[in-house]
């Protein structure tokens, strides 16, 4: 009986197109062709790697990242030698550290992958908060439109004139300036304890919140105000759908790709941005290892230990590349344009 | 105009977008008069036919018909019922029986959504049953329509252009609506597809009772398809008739030009067709023509023309004209002059 159902509805079927035989619906095309991309494959498995050498960082390092052993300061590997010949005259060599110890001993290997987990949590939780306030920001501003979307973009316009790593940097300085010693069972207490809890983290999670979530909110406006206009919208309007219904079903699953692509891309500012403000020392606190400090404690003898930069830097470096390829697979593989190639 | 058997009834509806200057301190500068003070009915059971150029304002008519635009001014009445002084809430009642059906298939379906999704959406937001009854309902507009129903986890994107338009066919219909504003639904598919289309409108018509609005440039069509037909110029209607009357006796100047322009389907008839070339372009809407708005093209204008712009009534039964030339006892044919 269904059988002869769907002879007769194929009969009656009209646009002439044959269907395609893969039923593949935009998100599994997407997937496919991102796992065509090799340089974004390539990307995603290095924060594969570095996500799980994170987590796992007290497996993964020989050893704890805070103990100094002094006798052991500014010890190289005898294969650094081999790389860096012109140590050889002045270096100590210690096998016992891979990539050798820093300026008080402590072994420069477990400091970059207990480093790492710093970088990740910047570049999951940036993107969480400029997300969080960027994307309601953003699609207000674009949904509501007329006089509210004015006022609302003009605030990021001064917002966005700002230098932002400046505001950063006033902000951190302002935070570690009254927060130092704050009475006990006051508010500034409970923030600046679990700031410490953190490892100074918070304030950086607060310092990239309030800046990064201006573009996102651009981004978004544009967004909402292209696919606002588009004809599904008004045809959810006329069936009578509410607001919310347009906004979440209709608007928002259309706008998603470009958002994740900016926000994939955006990471390594981030990410740098910490590195950033590690270096200037308003980062972390110490011991916490983070690759800006660390690059910072090196860059003090970049001529007579380079190991002791550039292997921080080289962390940093592929990490942010990593995101980068990432982001750019991403963009190609959620481009409509694109759809059935590769 | 006769009140008789009409489902909607336009009285004097405006509809001008404001054109503003300056991004922090915005100042109307202007309006462009999109649909200037049209008067129009709809009947049950009919098919008006609205025609006109590109930009004469046909689509905004439709669009603030359905309250997708809100009007400056004038009435939209639905059964009696004014929908312009409706909130969102009352209108949500009221959109159950105007649907609309779009130009452009690709645009206006979802294509994050899957075709049962779409279809079954008008009957979630008005919660018309549960699950299971929505989707039996769903196979059965597909059905309806004349797609498979096996189609409902599929996404716009593997349908042609004609199947897409079937699909929002079947979503205008999942309320069971009593008016279905057409916008152009056809003119954006191919020749042989667009019989197919206009051909399940007429179906559904008959079988559902259905009274269409159908918006078109295409003369042929909408000839083929009307029961009664409107010509707009520049934002205002300057003539409706039954379909025949119109085709065979155009009154007002600006029909006349329009239908001159029709290419006959047979060739030494073809090669006596005349045709009316109407001089100049279309006067913008932001400031048009005083008095008659076609007088600047009018190849018939005289002084009356730019000074009163003419009142739209009826010369003969069910036939309305706005122009000054068109006497009230003219049998038809040229108006006099």
């Amino acid at each position: 009986m269904t059988a002869q159902l769907k002879v007769e509805a194929n009969k009656n079927d009209a646009g002439g197109m044959q269907l395609s035989r893969k039923r593949e619906s935009l998100f599994v095309d997407a997937v496919r062709r991102l796992f065509r991309n090799r340089a974004s494959v390539i990307g995603g498995m290095i924060i594969l790697i570095l996500a799980l050498m994170a987590i796992f960082a007290d497996v993964v390092a020989v050893k704890p990242y805070q103990v100094q052993v002094l006798e052991d300061q500014n010890t190289v590997p005898s294969w650094l030698i081999k790389v860096f010949p012109q140590m050889e005259g002045y270096a100590r060599i210690n096998e016992a550290y891979p990539l050798g110890a820093d300026y008080v001993g402590r072994d420069l290997f477990s400091r970059i992958v207990y480093g790492a987990r710093v970088s990740l949590t910047v570049a999951l939780i940036g993107p969480l908060i400029s997300l969080l306030i960027g994307v309601v920001y953003g699609s207000i501003s674009g949904y509501v439109g007329g006089r509210t979307d004015n006022i609302m973009m003009r605030l990021v316009d001064v917002l966005y004139a700002y230098p932002s790593l400046l505001f950063i940097i006033l902000l951190m300085a302002f935070f570690r300036g009254t927060l130092a010693r704050p009475e006990p069972g006051t508010f500034a207490y409970a923030i600046s304890q679990f700031d410490s809890a953190l490892g100074g983290m918070l304030f950086i999670f607060i310092g990239i919140g309030v800046t990064a979530w201006e573009t996102m909110a651009r981004l978004t406006r544009g967004q909402v105000l292209s696919v606002r206009e588009k004809e599904f919208v008004e045809a959810a309007r006329t069936l009578g759908a509410s607001d919310g219904r347009i906004m979440f079903r209709h608007i928002l699953p259309n706008i998603l790709g470009p958002l994740i692509v900016a926000e994939t891309l955006a990471i390594p500012g981030y990410i740098s941005t910490e590195a950033f403000l590690s270096f200037i020392g308003l980062g972390v606190n110490p011991p916490t290892p983070s690759w800006g400090a660390m690059i910072s404690d090196g860059s003090q003898m970049v001529r007579t230990y380079p190991n002791q930069t550039i292997f921080p830097a080289l962390a940093l470096a592929i990490t942010m590349f990593a995101f980068n390829f990432l982001g750019d697979g991403l963009r190609d593989a959620m481009d409509p344009r694109l759809r059935g190639t590769q | 105009m006769s009140d008789q058997g009409a489902i909607l009834q336009v009285k004097n509806l405006k509809k001008y977008f404001p054109i503003s200057q300056g991004i922090v301190l915005r100042r109307q500068i202007g309006a462009v008069h999109a649909v200037d003070d049209i008067s129009f009915d709809i009947r049950a059971g009919e098919t008006l036919g609205l025609v006109g150029e590109s930009g004469c304002g046909k689509s905004t008519t439709g669009r603030t018909i359905l309250q997708l635009y809100r009007p400056t001014s004038g009435q939209v009445l639905f059964h009696g019922e004014d929908l312009t002084r409706m909130n969102r809430n009352g209108l949500r009642g009221t959109r159950r029986k105007m649907q609309m059906i779009f130009q452009d298939p690709y645009a206006s379906l979802n294509p994050r959504m899957s075709v049962g999704e779409i279809i079954g959406e008008p009957m979630l937001v008005h919660r018309m049953g549960n699950r299971r009854e929505i989707e039996a309902r769903t196979s059965e507009l597909l059905e309806m329509v004349g797609l498979n129903p096996g189609y409902v986890k599929r996404y716009p994107h593997e349908f042609s252009g004609g199947q897409r338009q079937r699909i929002g066919i079947a979503r205008a219909l999942a309320l069971n609506p009593e008016l279905i504003v057409c916008d152009e639904p056809i003119s954006a598919l191919d020749v042989s597809i667009q019989a197919q289309v206009v051909n399940l409108l007429e179906d559904l018509q008959r079988d559902l009772n259905l009274t269409y609005l159908f918006i078109a440039h295409d003369l042929s069509m909408v000839r083929h398809i009307s029961t009664r037909v409107a010509v707009m110029y520049l934002g205002a209607i300057v003539e409706i008739a039954l379909r025949e009357d119109l085709y065979n006796h155009p009154l007002h100047p600006y029909t006349q030009a329009l239908l001159s322009a029709v290419p006959i389907p047979n060739p030494p008839a073809e090669r006596k067709r005349q045709r009316t070339l109407l001089q100049g372009d279309v006067p913008s809407p932001v400031d048009p023509p005083s008095g008659c708005r076609f007088r600047t093209r009018c190849p018939l204008s005289i002084d009356i023309c730019s000074r009163e712009r003419p009142t739209f009534r009826q010369v003969q039964p069910d036939h309305l004209v706005a122009c000054h030339l068109v006497d009230a006892d003219t049998k038809g044919g040229e108006p006099s002059n």
